[in-house]
């Protein structure tokens, strides 16, 4: 007999295109049109994986996003996937796949020994059995992770493209099935703008699986024409292979879109994935429903499958799983699919079916000679890893718990189970919306919608071709009427049949013959069994969020579409409580698994976030400057020279900027333009000194307090008109000084007539310093640049290097200097000119690290003092706090807990031996050989080697520093053991008085 | 979450930032800094916020939008987003 | 001598015209190019103020936009409204200082006026799919019957605040501080790469 399973004809496959693949390194052809799950059923491939715990032999068992067992590890190398469900996978040529949860082969698997000793691994198992010892958990951890495995998950860089992709609509409508498209058409006739998302890369929804009619055409072809129509129409967007992954507030969905994933790779600059976020005023769910399976013995050998999902398989693959099949049903819907399946060549050894009465679906399939036995059950199947063999059938009693009678044995290598279906409600209840158990129909339906959705079609139990295609209408013209197009209505439906399900028995747990012990599984993918939830039960979890998590059931990435609802029902039996009151655990987005590549987008690399660059940059850069990321700037740390170390770089610029001059690029400083009548009264109540009397042409070093007292930031501040000043903050506070400011303004103080504005960008600053630093100034322009004429904290409008400027005399160095900025286009004109004009004075530019020693040296706080614990007397401003206005964060600065004497201050330090450096971050403690804890006295926040004092020096903040110079006490790391005698000391360790910068 | 900037229209949350509780006023300063009153008062201004179940108006800014302020009156369980305004306007809606 | 200094944007490194992105049946679909120079003006001030609405009014030639996110023009001078009390006004470079000096002129002591023409990169994007390229960046409502020629929003592309017009159908201007300009066109033409992408000599 032929290998193979494929029909002689039929199906939506193109078999003029054959494709070949591997599975676990043999090679197999299937069609253009397939998914891999069809081509493996096709090549007779059962054996897919091995089950999460027990290792036990597990098949394909459906043919959609459902699948809980039939998961491969998909592709090679960098671009490879674990938990890829094989039924969604599209086949391309080349397609490399492989079984995982085995070792060494998915036919023999050692742990599958697990299986033999199920009893040791019940539910609860991981809790009861490795708790104790405590420290033993990591080691049983590891061995449980090994064995259980899921796949391996890539271990490079990923190579594919994700993007991300934002898009408003009127009506999204999710779901491309006959509601979803008749929704679709409804609303867009209308005018409104659709968004039409499809998890297939064909629309249909079930209608693919299935050989219905719409109206006279057949149902493939009545949905090829609408597609036409509905892509004509400039006002509709229709996503293919794309799923609504999840439903977020203010109708806020994530759509994932798989643009690439159905080719070998995508090239070039096309994405992988993308995913979408909309906005949609209205929502329309159309997204079907999901056949359950049946809680029977065995239930999960390899050819147990849902019955429609053989049904796809015969309809639209072309494509039998097995040649003698039987059907165990408790409703109506499975008729149809013996129908296709007998239609499709499978001999159909017998329909089981748990009801007592024949309905009218029978009638068809005895027609066919097909053997039909009611009140009968499948209660165990026999096979093995190669499949299915045969199975067990028996009659129920009277009441329907237990079997009776005697054994039924039937050969088949195929079973089909028919549990009814489940209205897939992730969305709806993802939304907030309200479900409601329907007795008749043994399921959750949308009850109560919390935003602007509606469900239309088998996701609301609406059963029958028929009523989808009408609801469909009807919920799109709604939707785009609730969205503003009043004159939306429900366009006509084709007529139609409309068979449902029928009457259903439920039967959550399918009873077996006295003393049997045959495993019944509940949740596939995560290997709970019924007994698994009773023993749960038993143990005292009786809430249905705490039994999930006890057993596992539904965790899965399958999220329980298979098993949800049979679980909680064997909950409701087993408490004797009624469904409802059990209750349904959350839904949480996302529908199936969505890859963090798809989430992370284009946010990876160097687009992790984004560059921020000086108009400087190229400069530095051909400089041969190393730089530094300062916030989202890119910072030059220091110039290496060819022959220098890192350090000889920046000891050399330091000495350079001491001795001669120095260049720096202060671009990255925050810049806020000030304008109006109340900017100096803006100004007073922002800083704690006062900016009111500031002369015109004067800068002014200013601190802002946070409304708690501490410090938020420091900056210099110009007065350049009466009403005009220009504000600097440091880099890293210069957008959250803005919001302050405009907060101020907006919400504190709105009777203020200021307008502020970031100004940052438009000027590009550099810090020229050094006692040369006047000489080369005068040679670039002609403004009195003179002690007199620009003295100390002082700023002139001027002309330089030929381009228009301002000078500010301030000094962040310690040293003789001024901030020069111009417009940023021509700084590079400027920077240069400069440079070539002081080549004799020794002119050099000088990096963060070269900055970061001289402000050490000067005791100038940075973030690292201005850390939010600090107030400003802390930081040694106290002189500086007006007592005469109100300001931002004054009243709490008179608060007890900030007046205490011994409150954390800011100090200079040094090494006492002079040979051992100040450990970086270090503790402050007075006797490191102490008893463990010990006091910790403050903490160290800056260190260096300083090449002018020759000697390494430090800041740290210090419990009482101020009165406590001369100190000796220890800075200590106890990450780095590094241990060094300090003494404490002013911070204005070089040039205390300040006479440099005022010369 | 999709929010309605009272002059941009509705934005995404992304543009927005959360600036605090806007029941709370800053106090005025005091007549008399001797008042006792005073104490409590910006002790209660600094450190305490209610943390309410369901409605509560609050100060967002349309931070990468136009950098305004402006009041929201949100539900704190369901985010639902019943007013927006600008800062000298009165919230409606919720069952305030 | 100060029209003889050129001024060097900040594209300048990594500029480069041509064709490139993924190789397409019809040729590339999107076009980017700097525009520059510009003069670019922040103004703000109260536009029920007769004396700064006429004023900016009479120096620019168009009156101020009050509507939110709309764009008023005259001749190659737009009026681009930012926030109930700002505006940026953006025309081809009319020497240093010269745009803010007239528009001071005009104001008087209303409003404020701040020349911020080199703190902008503005990049062009048009073509057939411009429109999807935004898309990927800004979560703004780019649709064909939304953002229409006329129109300005503020967002944010990849996470840098941005100012994005719409002068002409299927044409966006992107606007960002000068600092996120490489970042910005490295990010745009990225993302233009799957239409195929044509980059042209910067024009103001
Ligand atoms: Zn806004």
């Amino acid at each position: 007999m032929s290998r193979s399973y494929r029909t002689a004809e039929g199906g939506r496959i193109d078999r003029s295109k054959p494709l070949s693949f591997t599975f676990d390194d043999v090679r197999y052809t299937g069609f253009q049109g397939d998914t891999l799950a069809s081509a493996l059923l096709a090549n007779g491939v059962k054996l897919i994986a091995r089950s999460f715990k027990y290792h036990r032999p597990r098949g394909i068992m459906s043919a959609g996003p459902e699948e809980p067992c039939g998961m491969v590890q998909l592709r090679e190398g960098a671009r490879t996937e674990p938990n890829i469900r094989a039924t969604q996978v599209e086949l391309f040529d080349g397609l490399v796949a492989s079984s995982q949860n085995r070792w060494p082969s998915v036919k023999w698997d050692v742990n599958s020994i697990n299986n033999l000793f199920n009893r040791m691994l019940p539910a609860g198992f991981y809790y009861k059995t490795f708790m104790w010892p405590k420290a033993m958990w990591m080691t049983y951890e590891e061995v449980i992770r090994h064995a259980a495995g899921m796949g391996r998950s890539a271990d490079q860089p990923d190579p594919d493209r994700y993007e991300h992709m934002h898009a408003y609509c009127d009506v999204l409508v999710a779901g491309g099935g006959p509601a979803g498209l008749m929704a679709a058409k409804s609303a867009a006739d209308s005018g409104a703008r659709v968004i039409l998302v499809d998890e297939n890369p064909e629309l249909g929804g079930y209608l693919r699986g299935r050989n219905q009619k719409v109206g006279a055409k057949s149902a493939m072809d009545w949905v090829a024409s609408v597609h036409v129509e509905l892509e004509a129409m400039e006002n509709v967007t229709i996503l293919s292979r794309t799923t609504v992954a999840s439903y977020y507030d203010h109708n806020m969905l994530v759509l994932n879109e798989h643009t690439g994933d159905h080719l070998p790779t995508a090239d070039g600059w096309t994405p992988r994935q993308r995913n979408w976020k909309v906005w949609a005023k209205q929502v329309v769910l159309a997204t079907g429903s999901i056949e359950r399976p049946l809680v029977f013995g065995n239930n999960d050998v390899p050819g147990v499958m849902l019955t429609n999902a053989i049904q796809a398989y015969a309809n639209q693959y072309g494509v039998t799983p097995g040649r003698n099949a039987v059907v165990f049903t408790n409703n109506d819907s499975a008729y149809e699919a013996v129908l296709d399946m007998h239609d499709a060549g499978m001999r159909i050894a017998a329909v089981v079916d748990n009801r007592t009465i024949e309905t009218a679906a029978t009638k068809p399939v005895r027609e066919r000679g097909i053997p039909v036995f009611h009140n009968h059950v499948v209660f165990n199947v026999r096979g093995n890893k190669h499949g299915v063999k045969g199975v067990e059938i028996m009659a129920l009693n009277e009441a329907g718990d237990h079997v009776a009678g005697s054994i039924i044995k039937m050969d088949c290598d195929v079973v089909g189970m028919s549990g009814g279906w489940t209205p897939t409600v992730h969305l709806f209840s993802q939304s907030r919306g309200k479900l409601r158990w329907m007795e008749d129909i043994t399921t959750f339906v949308p009850d109560v919608s919390f935003q602007q959705e509606r469900s239309a079609g088998a996701c609301k139990a609406t059963w029958g071709l028929n009523s989808c295609l009408k609801e469909g209408a009807k919920a799109g013209a709604e939707a785009a009427k609730a969205a503003g197009f009043d004159t939306a209505k429900p366009v006509s439906s084709p007529k139609s049949s409309d068979d449902g399900m029928g009457e259903i028995r439920a039967m959550w747990r399918v009873p077996q013959p006295p003393h049997s012990h045959l495993k019944r599984f509940v949740d596939f993918q995560d290997d709970v069994a019924a007994s698994d939830v009773e023993l749960a039960i038993r143990e005292g979890y009786t809430s249905i969020e705490h039994t999930k998590r006890y057993t596992t059931l539904g965790m899965g990435t399958d999220q329980g579409k298979t098993s949800n609802v049979n679980g909680l029902a064997i909950v409701s039996e087993e408490l004797d409580k009624p469904i409802p009151e059990v209750g349904h655990t959350t839904f949480r987005p996302p529908y199936t698994a969505v890859t963090m590549g798809a989430i992370t987008g284009t946010e990876r690399g160097h687009h992790f976030s984004p560059t921020r660059r000086s108009a400087l940059h190229e400069w530095h850069k051909q400089a041969g400057a190393t730089f530094v990321p300062a916030g989202m700037w890119m910072r030059p740390q220091y110039y290496q020279q060819p022959g220098e170390s890192m350090w000889d770089a920046i000891y050399r610029e330091t000495l350079n900027v001491r001795t001669k001059v120095g260049m720096f690029d202060v671009s990255p400083l925050g810049k806020i333009d000030i304008q109006g009548p109340d900017s100096a009264e803006f100004l007073n109540r922002c800083y704690i000194n006062g900016f009111g009397k500031l002369p015109v042409g004067k800068c002014r070093y200013g601190v802002m307090l946070r409304e708690d007292g501490m410090v938020f930031d420091d900056g210099t501040t110009s007065r350049l008109s009466e009403n005009h000043f220009m504000m600097t903050t440091t880099t890293a506070k210069a957008g959250p000084v803005l919001q302050h400011l405009e907060y101020l303004l907006d919400v504190i103080w709105p009777e203020l007539n200021v307008h502020v504005v970031s100004v940052t960008e438009e000027w590009c600053g550099m810090a020229v310093a050094g006692p040369n630093s006047r000489e080369l100034l005068a040679r670039c322009t002609d403004a009195d640049i003179s002690n007199e004429g620009l003295p100390f904290m002082g700023v002139a409008e001027v002309d330089i290097c030929g381009v228009p400027g301002r000078i500010y005399r301030i000094s962040f160095s310690g040293e003789l200097a001024y901030e020069v900025g111009v417009s940023s286009d021509w700084g590079p004109h400027v920077w240069s000119t400069l440079m070539e004009k002081g080549q004799d004075l020794g002119v050099a530019p000088y990096g963060t690290e070269a900055m970061s020693i001289m402000r050490i040296e000067k005791g100038h706080v940075v973030g690292a003092e201005l850390n939010g614990r600090t107030t400003a007397d802390d930081l040694g401003f106290g002189g500086m706090t007006s007592t005469k206005k109100a300001f931002i964060g004054q009243r709490s600065i008179t608060k007890p807990a900030f007046l205490e004497t011994d409150r954390k201050q800011l100090t200079g330090l040094k090494s006492v031996d002079g040979k051992t450096k100040i450990p970086r971050g270090a503790q402050i403690v007075a006797d490191p050989k102490g008893r463990i804890p010990m006091e910790q006295l403050g903490e160290v926040t800056a260190n260096c080697y300083s090449p002018n004092l020759k000697e390494f020096i430090g800041l740290a903040i210090v419990k009482g520093a101020r009165d406590r110079k001369g100190d000796r006490l220890w800075a200590f790391s106890p990450l780095t053991k590094e241990c060094c005698e300090v003494e404490l000391c002013s911070p204005h360790m070089y040039d205390p008085e300040g006479e440099r910068l005022r010369g | 979450m999709l929010i309605k900037c009272p002059w941009c229209g509705d934005r995404a949350l992304q543009e927005f930032s959360y600036q605090g509780d806007a029941t709370v006023a800053r106090p005025p300063e005091p007549a008399d800094p001797a008042d006792a009153n005073w104490d409590d008062e910006w002790y209660q201004f600094v450190y305490l916020r209610d943390d309410p179940k369901g409605w509560h108006d609050e100060v967002w800014h349309h931070i990468q939008g136009c950098r305004k302020h402006f009041k929201a009156r949100r539900h704190t369980v369901t985010h639902v987003i019943a007013d927006t305004a600008p800062m000298s306007e009165e919230l409606k809606g919720g069952d305030k | 001598m100060v029209e003889m200094t050129e001024r060097v944007s900040a594209l300048a490194a990594i500029y480069e015209t041509g064709t490139f992105g993924n190789d397409v049946d019809g040729g590339p679909s999107v076009t980017l190019h700097e525009r520059r120079p510009l003069s670019i003006v922040h103004i703000a001030g109260n536009s029920d103020d007769q004396a700064f609405a006429g004023g900016v009014g009479k120096a620019c030639g168009c009156a101020l936009p009050i509507e939110p996110g709309t764009i008023a023009t005259a001749g190659e001078l737009s009026l681009i409204w930012l926030a109930p009390t700002r505006w940026l006004a953006v025309s081809p470079d009319q020497g240093p200082g010269i745009l803010e000096a007239a528009l001071r002129d005009a104001c008087g002591e209303s409003g404020a006026i701040i020349d911020v023409s080199h703190g902008r990169t503005v990049i062009r994007l048009s073509g057939a799919h411009a429109r999807m390229v935004m898309m990927k960046g800004a979560p703004l409502d780019f649709h064909k019957s939304s953002f229409t020629p006329g129109r300005a929003a503020q967002s944010a592309i990849s996470q840098c605040g941005t100012l994005i017009t719409c002068p002409a159908e299927d044409t966006f201007d992107v606007y960002v501080f000068r600092g996120f300009g490489q970042h910005m066109w490295e990010w745009l033409t990225d993302a233009a790469g799957e239409f195929g992408y044509k980059v042209e000599n910067p024009v103001s």
